[in-house]
């Protein structure tokens, strides 16, 4: 062994990508509305998101409203209700989430993360946001048009979505179903950007394993996005095909409001089928920005490395690939080989390893971390309670015969909104806590934020923990009341009282979260460049928020992973990873 | 990739620098990179389309839909502009800028021409079943036409490009890239389009298939 002098630049992998030519906008219009900044289409992803989740917000108060108080309420009607429930779960999955979590963190951070001056493809990204800002614009035009909007339920089964009697089965369905359709469209484009940027922009040294874990879950949430929406593209066309052309993808010969309906030999399993092809994915394609996120986050506040890197990467991989297997676990109840039932509730448990591998990882790299209980540190930590707690209900639910008297109570639906719900946005509020300072330069008022933070940990396990016991007793989820039946005592009605009251709680909370995002953007202390100590790119720009181009004249050079947090032996305890290594004298075996 | 197996990204690397890209040479290989991963988006929605039809066909009930031979001249015309589009690449590294003209608008013409005798064989199919689309091998037939339609035209668009790049004396290599996508495009398209007609549009084979496999 000898000891050899080294060039700091040669610990750099072989380059990547040098620069790119950026598009300057020259007017007002170019640079804030069809601006082609991926932060600025970051912002107006999030903006339109969370401005149509108020919106489904605002429809599960009327809901709970209703659950609560049954027939106190005249403005609510059976119809109304299923409307309200319909909407809610679509918007909430759909164009919230989804387009939050890939538009909105997608597009901020991939580029900044990868050290890319931008998207790929500009433009495309700019006409992405545009046709999702339609999409949306079609979903709320359902709530006007005659018949309203549908009520068929988020998953929109026939025959029932198109009959005469549902709720919206005229106009409002078409609406959802064109809505679905441009939205797919407008995230392919987005995700064709994300994939491509992740694998032909990475600045010189970032190799695919020095990306911090917030790119590998967003990375492979999108190109699961990629594969699953044709499903539900494909299966929004035909639906719309049956409505308009009379078809009979999915209609059975069926008899309606006394009458022959024209349909003959339509299946409606098939749409079953096509539906959570994607559906399922989609828990996904939600959940792995999540876990990408929390990764980074409890990493820097507990300022430790995220334990078993490579190991969280590869399980975000195989989550991704198992959960294009999995999905009939949600059609036990449809009818179905009973070894097909064994084959999907075999790979739904699989899929519980890798995901475990991750809790455990999480709980690893908090034991003996420095940890600081910074707001987003709190969020996480929530997350990983409400992700632990709606993953062990996922085990009853996953086996088929456990399954079967669970299906269609409360019990599955305070099972998804821990695991898939809940869990997830405390990660959007944490990560939107943490990158706050970067985006807007500003500090919030911490204050409101624990405030938030307390309201909404302990408000949500108020909301869906005892949801669970009312799902064990029977009660059924979609029902517009409960009352006068013989199965469920006086005291169901109360806890549906008590969860009312802790969801319209939890609610307001919501309003002074965005009350302090809003406010503090504008009279919010100053930030520093890094106020957490953090390694990733996005921590070490020229300017905050960041500058047109994202970095200064030059583009960072990567010389080590993103979790060199308490390094023995460094003069800090956080290593940013366009630092280069400090010795210029490194052992060579010879 | 194979990085992902065996890198440990917590050790510092002393593998030497290599040179970086040029702004050309990123937006190539982006464009490339982005089309691959279209045409694996297109594919899976293909595959579903057939899979959902094959599953519609498990069934007693099902009953084909009525022949057009006139896809035969369409799918030979969709294979000839797929070979001029392949002889506009080969001419475009040939720098041959005239001939890649021509082979270019031959591969338009050649497509407008498929798409024309897709819509005659709608009308054709329309006039058969006498506008009764119930038969879900009928409502098949027209979404699965259609879709593919339309990527063609979307196809179209990218080839227009292209065109005008002919003329315009672009930078070579710009040229050359983009032929070189639609090219592949193209090829890919006439790929699935030999899919779908060959087991859904002639004959049983479909079906013959899913016997073979087991399924009826």
């Amino acid at each position: 062994m000898e000891y050899t002098a080294h060039d700091e630049t040669s610990f750099v992998r072989p380059a990547e990508v040098a620069e790119m030519e950026l598009y300057h906008a020259k007017t007002w219009l170019g640079k804030y509305v069809f601006s082609q900044d991926a932060k600025t289409i970051a912002i107006q992803y999030a903006a339109t998101a969370i401005a149509i989740g108020i919106v489904a917000l605002v429809l599960s108060w009327l809901m709970r409203l209703q659950l609560a108080w049954p027939n106190t309420f005249s403005f609510i009607d059976p119809a109304y209700y299923l409307q309200a429930v319909t909407m809610h779960g679509m918007i909430m999955v759909v164009y919230l989430l989804t387009a939050l979590f890939l538009g909105g963190f997608g597009n901020y951070l991939i580029p900044l993360m990868v050290g890319a001056r931008d998207m790929v493809f500009p433009w495309l990204n700019m006409l992405s946001f545009w046709v999702y800002f339609t999409a949306v614009t079609l979903l709320a035009a359902s709530f006007f048009v005659d018949g309203g909007s549908t009520g068929a339920g988020w998953t929109l089964y026939p025959p029932q979505a198109i009959l005469p009697g549902t709720p919206g089965s005229e106009t409002g369905i078409l609406l959802m179903l064109a809505s679905l359709a441009v939205f797919i469209i407008g995230f392919t484009m987005g995700g064709l950007n994300y994939v491509v940027t992740v694998l032909q922009a990475r600045t010189r040294g970032m190799t695919l394993m020095r990306m911090p874990l917030t790119v590998w879950g967003i990375f492979v949430a999108t190109i699961l996005a990629l594969f699953a929406f044709p499903a539900l593209f494909v299966s929004a066309i035909m639906m719309a095909l049956d409505i308009l052309l009379g078809t009979s993808f999915f209609m059975p010969a069926i008899m309606t409001m006394g009458n022959e309906a024209s349909h003959v030999g339509g299946n409606p399993l098939l749409f079953q089928h096509l539906f959570w092809f994607f559906g399922h994915p989609e828990v996904y394609i939600v959940a792995l920005p999540a876990f990408g996120i929390v990764s980074d986050l409890i990493s820097i506040h507990a300022r430790k490395n995220i334990f078993g890197y490579r190991m969280m990467v590869w399980a975000i991989i195989i989550i991704g690939a198992l959960s294009f297997v999995v999905w009939a676990h949600h059609m036990y109840v449809s009818g179905m080989n009973p070894y097909f039932g064994f084959f999907f509730a075999t790979t739904t448990l699989i899929i519980a390893v890798p995901t475990a591998l991750k809790v455990y990882n999480w709980v690893l790299t908090l034991w003996r971390g420095n940890i600081h209980l910074t707001v987003p540190m709190l969020f996480s930590i929530a997350f990983l309670l409400f992700f632990i707690n709606g993953g062990m209900t996922g085990l009853f639910l996953g086996n088929a015969t456990v399954s079967m008297p669970l299906s269609d109570t409360l019990f599955v639906v305070a099972h998804f909104h821990m695991v898939m719900a809940v869990a997830p946005v405390m990660v959007v509020c944490g990560a939107i806590y943490h990158w706050y300072p970067k985006i807007t330069g500003r500090w919030y008022h911490k204050g409101m934020a624990r405030f938030h933070f307390w309201t909404t940990f302990i408000g949500s396990y108020l909301v869906f923990l005892p949801m669970h016991y009312l799902g064990i007793m029977g009660v059924p989820r979609r029902y517009f009341e409960i009352t006068g039946t013989t199965f469920l005592p006086e005291s169901a009605q109360s806890v549906n009282e008590s969860i009312t009251i802790a969801a319209l709680v939890v609610g307001f909370a919501q309003m002074v979260f965005l009350y302090n995002l809003i406010a503090s953007a504008i009279i919010g202390k100053k930030a520093p460049d890094n106020p957490w100590n953090a390694t990733t790119l996005e921590w070490q720009t020229e300017t905050t928020p960041p500058g047109h181009g994202n970095f200064g004249k030059e583009l960072p050079c990567v010389y080590r992973w993103a979790y060199d947090y308490s390094v023995p032996g460094a003069d800090e305890d956080f290593i940013p990873q366009n630092v280069p290594p400090r010795s210029s004298r490194v052992a060579v075996a010879t | 990739m194979s990085t992902l197996f065996t890198e440990h990204p917590w050790i510092a690397s002393t593998e030497p620098v290599s040179p970086a890209l040029s702004a050309v040479q990123i937006s190539v290989n982006s464009r490339r990179s982005a089309l691959k991963v279209l045409l694996s988006v297109v594919t899976v929605f293909f595959l579903l389309m057939i899979v959902a039809c094959g599953g519609r066909m498990l069934y007693q009930d099902w009953r084909p839909a009525p022949q057009i031979n006139l896809l035969w001249a369409n799918t030979g015309l969709l294979m000839l502009s797929s070979l001029c589009l392949q002889a506009a690449l080969l001419l475009s590294r040939a720098a041959k800028s005239l001939w890649v003209r021509v082979a270019l608008v031959g591969a338009g013409v050649l497509t407008l021409l498929f798409l024309v005798g897709q819509l005659a064989a709608w009308l054709q199919l329309t006039e058969m079943v006498l506008g009764d689309f119930s038969n879900p091998s009928v409502g098949f037939f027209f979404m699965i036409t259609g879709v593919h339609g339309l990527h063609m035209v979307g196809g179209m668009i990218a080839l227009t490009r292209a065109i005008k790049r002919s003329f315009e004396q672009a930078d070579v290599r710009i040229l050359e890239d983009s032929v070189s996508n639609c090219a592949l495009y193209w090829h890919y398209l006439l790929g699935v389009w030999l899919v779908v007609f060959g087991l859904l549009f002639i004959g049983d084979n479909f079906e013959v298939l899913l016997r073979i496999c087991g399924f009826i």
